[in-house]
Order: C-alpha cells, then sequence, then structure tokens
C-alpha cells in the first residue's frame, strides 16, 4: 500500500521535497519509525501529524484512502 | 463622521448580503488588539481601520528598520528608526478618522499581558517568536477571549481562530510544548515573501470580522496552511489534547510560569546571562562581544564597541572571534543568540561562549531603570 505524504514548511528541507511516498505505512506509529529511519534528522523537529485531515494525539490506523500531512510550527510575521 | 457620511464611507459592504446595518455596528462597538505590527500586523490593521473596527489596539516595542519595508506596508523610509506603534496610530488615524486607536510601544511581557489584553474582545497574533505567541496563547486562555493566530515560514502561512467559545482549542492543543528558536526559524534567518505575510495579515483580520458579525465559518478549531507558491491551502481540524500539559490555569500561575525557559532549548539556557551581568562586561578587555543582529538592524548600540556578525554570517565568519576572551553574544530579544550558541558549541567546538538573555532590548530597559 503506497501513501502519499504531504510535507510543510521547514520539514521540506529535511525531507527534500514537499510529497513523498512511503509503502507498507499501516498506523501512525509504522509511519514515525519510517520516518525517523529514512530522515534521523526529523527526530529533532517539532510537528503535529494528520490523518484525514485531522491532526492525531495517539496511535492511530491509516487506511488505504487515508491522506497524511507532516505540519512543523511557524514562527515568523 | 455622521450617518450619512458613514453610510457612504461603508456603503459596498453595508448592501452585501448577510453583512447589512447589524454587521456594521458589531464592527463599530469592537475592540480589537493587535499584537505586533509587522508583516502581519500591517496588513491587518489597515483593514480592519478600513472596515470600521470600533477601537484598535496595536502593541509593539520595535523601531522600523529598513528590512521592514518589502513587507510592513504601513512604514515608508522617512519612518525609519520610529516606533512602530506610533507612526501606525499616526498613519491610521488618518485613514478613518472615526474609530480609536491606542498605541502600546513595548512589547507584550508576563507582565503587561492581563492589563493590556482584558481591555479587547479579540487578539490578532501577529507577533514574530514563540515567546510572545505562547505568553499570548495563555493569557487569551486565561481570559476567555477569541484569538486569531497567524504566523508565515518563507512562502507559507497559517491561520487559526482558537477559544473562540469556553473549550474551544488553543495553540497548546497543536503544540503543547515550545518549538526550539532553531526548530522554527524566524523571518530573519530563514528570509520571508512579502505577499505570504500580506496574504495572512489579511486572512486574520476576515477571521476577525467573522468572529464578530457572525458571517460565515471562522476557522475555529481548525488549522490553514497556505503556500503562495502552489496556490494550495490546506485546512486540518485540531483536536483538544486531553494528556498533555497544559497552560497555567490560574493568573497566579501565568506569572510564575518561566517562559523564557519554556522557549529555549537546554543547552543555551546554561549560557545565558541577564543584563546585570553583560552590564559588568561589556568594557572588560577579556570579552569579546558579538551582535548577530543584521547590518540595518535598531535600536543601534554603538556605545557597545560590538563586532557585528550577522547569525547567517557566523560560520563564515567564526574566525573573526577570538577564542582567547571570553565571547558574549547579542540579537534583538534573544531568541537568535539561542541558535548561535548551538552553532558555535556543537558545530564550530567553542566553549566560552554565552549570551544576553532577552536581547540587547533587555540591557536598554536595564539601563533605562539606572538612575
Amino acid at each position: 500500500m503506497k501513501k502519499e505524504i504531504h510535507i510543510f514548511g521547514s520539514l521540506v528541507d529535511v525531507i527534500g521535497a514537499n510529497k513523498i511516498t512511503l509503502e507498507e505505512i499501516h498506523d501512525s506509529d509504522v509511519l514515525l519509525n519510517v520516518l525517523h529511519h529514512k530522515f534521523p534528522l526529523l527526530a529533532d523537529k517539532k510537528m503535529v501529524i494528520a490523518i484525514d485531515k485531522k491532526i492525531i494525539t495517539s496511535k492511530t490506523i491509516v487506511h488505504s484512502s487515508s491522506e497524511i500531512a507532516l505540519l512543523p510550527p511557524f514562527s515568523g510575521g | 463622521m455622521n450617518t450619512s457620511t458613514s453610510y457612504e464611507y461603508y456603503q459596498r459592504q453595508l448592501i452585501l448580503k448577510g453583512f447589512g446595518e447589524e454587521a456594521q455596528l458589531k464592527l463599530q462597538q469592537a475592540k480589537i488588539l493587535v499584537i505586533g505590527a509587522g508583516g502581519l500586523g500591517c496588513p491587518a490593521i489597515q483593514y480592519l481601520s478600513a472596515m470600521g473596527i470600533g477601537c484598535i489596539g496595536v502593541v509593539d516595542g520595535d523601531l522600523v528598520s529598513a528590512s521592514n519595508l518589502h513587507r510592513q506596508i504601513l512604514f515608508s523610509v522617512n519612518d525609519i528608526g520610529k516606533q512602530k506603534a506610533q507612526v501606525v496610530f499616526e498613519k491610521v488615524s488618518v485613514q478613518n478618522t472615526s474609530i480609536i486607536i491606542h498605541s502600546w510601544s513595548e512589547y507584550l511581557t508576563q507582565q503587561n499581558a492581563f492589563n493590556i489584553i482584558e481591555q479587547y474582545d479579540i487578539v490578532l497574533d501577529c507577533t514574530d517568536n514563540f515567546l510572545a505567541r505562547y505568553i499570548i496563547n495563555d493569557m487569551c486562555v486565561l481570559l476567555k477571549k477569541p484569538l486569531v493566530f497567524g504566523a508565515v515560514f518563507q512562502y507559507e502561512g497559517q491561520v487559526a481562530v482558537f477559544n473562540m467559545i469556553e473549550h474551544d482549542t488553543n495553540y497548546r492543543d497543536l503544540f503543547p510544548l515550545a518549538p526550539n528558536a532553531d526548530q522554527a526559524p524566524n523571518c530573519v534567518e530563514a528570509g520571508v515573501y512579502a505577499i505570504t505575510t500580506g496574504i495572512i495579515g489579511m486572512m486574520q483580520a476576515g477571521e476577525a470580522i467573522k468572529v464578530i458579525t457572525g458571517i460565515g465559518n471562522p476557522l475555529r478549531n481548525q488549522l490553514l496552511t497556505v503556500n503562495m507558491l502552489t496556490n494550495s491551502f490546506y485546512q486540518i481540524e485540531i483536536s483538544p489534547r486531553l494528556k498533555d500539559p497544559k497552560g497555567p490555569g490560574s493568573k497566579e500561575e501565568f506569572l510564575k510560569t518561566n517562559y523564557q525557559t519554556f522557549c529555549s532549548n537546554t543547552s543555551s539556557i546554561k549560557d545565558e546571562i541577564d543584563a546585570v551581568e553583560f552590564d559588568q562586561l561589556i568594557h572588560r578587555e577579556d570579552v569579546q562581544l558579538i551582535d548577530i543582529r543584521n547590518e540595518d538592524e535598531l535600536p543601534r548600540v554603538d556605545e557597545l564597541n560590538a563586532l557585528r556578525i550577522p547569525l547567517l554570517s557566523l560560520k563564515k565568519d567564526a574566525e573573526l572571534l577570538d577564542q582567547t576572551k571570553r565571547i558574549v553574544l547579542f540579537c534583538h530579544s534573544g531568541m537568535r543568540t539561542q541558535s548561535a550558541i548551538e552553532i558555535l558549541q556543537d558545530e564550530l567546538h567553542f566553549n566560552n561562549v554565552s549570551h544576553l538573555k532577552g536581547g540587547i532590548i533587555q540591557w536598554i530597559h536595564f539601563k533605562s531603570k539606572q538612575p
């Protein structure tokens, strides 16, 4: 199961693109493990994960149709 | 402005379906506080004023500098060096003569937050740092004031409406713990696209208008991210974080909270010095003072005889640092030096570096209190 992940803000510099595709992502814990393995610098970054346009606060199932986004805090003004 | 002039002034919005005199009256009776008169605050204030918000408060302790002018559209070259809040007061008073403007030429702090925010119905966070953002958020929660949040990173911006009614989400439901300054670079470090601040500032004004008048659907419990390069809007729902630590539950707890520590990374805190210690060090032969602000940044502190190396040039110009001396860094408000300390210690292996807590504005404040 391929999952497209939307990347925002300064996380684009860490990941190298504003959209990536990952395989075999069944839940948010797996997602985090894969992300931290592929992009170790992400471990230092604050961000929220949104699945199907809702911020998750605990382990969440990722469905085949689910949309995932990683959003960091912005501070400028 | 008499009634007929007033009707003519606002006629194009009065005839809007769903708006009308009732909405206009609500705007006229509203008191809005805009914190930060920069890239977000300037467009927000201009639209709020033009549309007839009865009372607008503006809080900003900063001075206009040349690097502000590409996006802070209330200011012109002749305003460089002047207090932003005062310039805003003068310009907006002419833009709409029938509204009241309060200007506060000071930064919003833990000490003044309660007294300033409690006077208004709704708050716009147009600031540029996490310290101010958490102080504003927590005080708005305590005082039950709706908060329209706006922030930018380069070509992207975020908008949200917090606390519209009781039990709504707030910024701590997004990020319960403050990011370190180096995790979310501000405009000075990362650069900023003026169009983004313009659009986001105007959206903040628009959300405030919706909250006041009841028209449309405000971004309540929602975070909207806008990308001006791709013209994309991405809106997500924010849920309450029930398990995470909350902000202070009372005014007393708020005043006791150490926001400086909360918004700093732990490695940089131990190397902080306060304004009193800084003042004792500035004329010592064995101390090298480094000003990491950009070349044009104000206020000037020529009397300190500090070497100016902007943060972005720090790695390139590190050879200018004198390792035989104690190196003391300062910036405007103490945020950027946290990143600088990390660069010098972790990447370049300096071990005799400290930085001024609260930045040069803290030292100026300290000196102004001296007899």
